[in-house]
């Protein structure tokens, strides 16, 4: 691997203003170790090669013109980076890692890669992904899993498991991720990377293919905090076409990340999160990390979330009753798979039948029994209330804390085939990140340190979350920690 | 859950199986719905509910004005592109009147 490949987003960013370095020669760069590991980590489901040649001479022209009239370049000038395979992207094939969409080709551009393209950055490709982004593991998509680069017989998270495993094997800089209920931080966390979730509304859902509207939020996967709000500054703000999208201003991330000063910190620890039968080599990673807070002076309280028990079960309950009615789109008759029936609804069944994998359909049958009329009551309306609760529990806790501290996932990431039958054991992997999302919160989970399984060293994620619309509280204690944390990287 | 109403459940979600997938599929729903039931045991009496968490007072919403492209045809086509079927600018559907 070319030394430019190990550089950060931040440092490739400096070496191309400097000109040390072309967009050119980044791009083929990253193409050529896409091109080399791809086979074996499946991080791509479609790699834009002459797109993203184009787009890198684009680039260094644009750069050139720049200069010579005294411009500034585009936050994100020539850096090549990819995208999860949900973000619509016009002329490029976009799958949701769905057979159903296998042949789709947007005539329209999502908002947030629109704004990456805009801000000069190069497309290298689509990133795999569970299907319809339902899955915690990768396994869930009809492009075959995505490998892990610390172990590849392990999966890298999900469901952007292209996202992690591209950002983890060096494949490019930074990367688009969508969580619904972990889908950025757990992949983050099991492949040693950067993965925020901004507060709800922070980022346009415009283009992107929706799985559970109330829930879902573009993010960004990076290899360092730094270059994670790099992309966060470029993606966040309203959108007039996604009027859940936030009118207020974006801070400036990026210009206070280093501003934090640990003493006095309020950290909160729920109870909740450090239960019974939880990895004990995680609990004793992420127990190390707040220590070190503690000795640098940070102050940290035990807090109680209750309801902590109950969200796991409400979100298998909202999440696949919002799926269900977005995924009622998929007829076979405007775009997708289509198989012919002898009429309209033998058309639609035969479509979908054949479209869907086995867990799109799962949550869509769920999805519909708890909304059925005589279940309504017991399952949806009652998911709603937990959900208030859930929302009240993390205000009161953020009346006595700045942040809280969990592990990101359980569990280090495990073996392909270990949970498939399971699908049960696969959700609770989310146990500790789905509350952010039911509560609208913004979340990161940046690498605290490694264990060791099966004779393997494997990352484990450090989740902090924060108040809404404190994106700035979270990426700074995020950065606080690279720094009591020391040196970092994913293996080469 | 018996086979009526997994039956129903199909049907309401425009999906069929075979009796063999029904077979392997149908336990693996059951537990999952058997999680969530326990969702039964909070108390949420007087709670209001929440469908989505509105973090921020009056969104604004786009002006109801249609958008009409510069080149309607074409933009036609490039929408149509995707489509299984078309005829001259038309979605090709199975015919729903006999």
């Amino acid at each position: 691997m070319t030394e430019m490949l190990r550089w950060s987003a931040s440092e490739a960013l400096a070496k191309l203003a400097n000109g040390e370095v072309s967009s050119v020669e980044l791009t083929k760069a990253v193409l050529a170790r896409v091109e080399g590991r791809n086979a074996e980590i499946n991080a791509y489901i479609t790699v834009s090669g002459e797109r993203a040649l184009a787009m890198a001479a684009a680039s260094d022209a644009r750069r050139k013109a720049a200069k010579l009239s005294g411009k500034a370049a585009g936050a994100l000038e020539g850096l090549p980076i990819a995208v999860k395979d949900l973000y619509c992207t016009a002329g490029i094939r976009t799958t949701a890692g769905s057979k159903i969409l296998d042949n789709f080709v947007p005539a329209y551009e999502s908002t947030v890669s629109g704004k990456l393209w805009d801000a000069g950055a190069v497309c290298v490709g689509k990133l795999n992904m569970d299907e319809f982004a339902m899955g915690g593991s990768g396994e869930n998509s009809a492009y075959g899993v995505a490998r892990n680069p610390w172990d590849t017989t392990r999966v890298p998270g999900g469901s952007s498991s292209g996202s992690s495993a591209a950002v983890a094997d060096f494949q490019c800089f930074m990367a688009t991720g969508s969580d619904t209920g972990g889908s950025i931080r757990q992949p983050a966390s099991m492949t040693g990377i950067v993965g925020i979730k901004p507060t709800y509304g922070r980022c346009s859902r415009y283009g992107m293919v929706a799985f559970a509207s109330s829930l879902d939020q573009a993010g960004a996967m990076a290899r360092t905090v730094e270059d994670a709000a790099r992309m966060m500054q470029v993606i966040a703000g309203h959108d007039p076409k996604d009027s859940t999208s936030s009118p207020q201003a974006v801070p400036d991330w990026l210009g206070g990340l280093d501003g934090l000063n640990v003493k006095g910190l309020r950290i909160g620890l729920p109870k909740e999160y450090f239960i019974d039968g939880m990895d004990a080599r995680v609990r004793g990673v992420i127990m190390d990390a707040v220590k070190k807070f503690e000795a640098a002076g940070a102050v940290v309280k035990e807090i109680r979330l209750p309801s902590t028990e109950f969200a796991l079960a409400a979100y298998y309950i909202v999440a696949p009753a919002e799926a269900a009615s977005n995924l009622a789109r998929y007829d076979g008759m405007r775009y997708g798979l289509r198989v012919e029936g002898k009429n309209l609804l033998e058309t639609y069944i035969k479509s979908r039948s054949a479209g869907f994998g086995d867990e799109p359909k799962r949550r869509i049958m769920v999805g519909n029994y708890v909304l059925s009329s005589g279940y309504y009551d017991a399952y949806y309306h009652k998911a709603m209330q937990v959900r208030t609760l859930l929302v009240r529990e993390f205000a009161a806790a953020f009346e006595q804390v700045d942040v809280i501290m969990t592990p990101t996932a359980p569990n280090p990431a495990f073996k392909i085939g270990e949970k498939v039958s399971d699908p049960v054991a696969l959700y609770l992997e989310d146990a500790f990140t789905v509350t952010v999302n039911m509560a609208g919160l913004p979340g990161i989970s940046v690498p605290a340190g490694v264990v060791e399984d099966r004779g393997v060293k494997l990352p484990v994620g450090l989740q902090i979350i924060g108040r809404h619309w404190d994106e700035a509280g979270i990426l700074r204690v995020g950065r606080a920690w690279e720094k009591l944390r020391g040196e970092w990287s994913p293996p080469q | 859950m018996d086979k009526t109403q997994l039956d129903k459940l199909a049907m309401l979600s425009r999906l069929e199986f075979t009796p063999e997938k029904l077979a392997s599929f149908e336990p693996s729903l059951r537990s999952v719905l058997a999680f969530v039931e326990k969702i039964g045991g909070v108390d949420t009496a007087g709670i209001p509910p929440m469908a989505g968490v509105t973090t921020t007072a009056g969104t604004p919403e786009r002006a109801d004005v249609a958008v009409i492209p510069a080149d309607p045809v074409a933009r036609r086509a490039e929408l149509q592109a995707c489509a299984p079927k078309t005829e001259m600018g038309f979605y090709v559907v199975p015919k729903i009147v006999e």
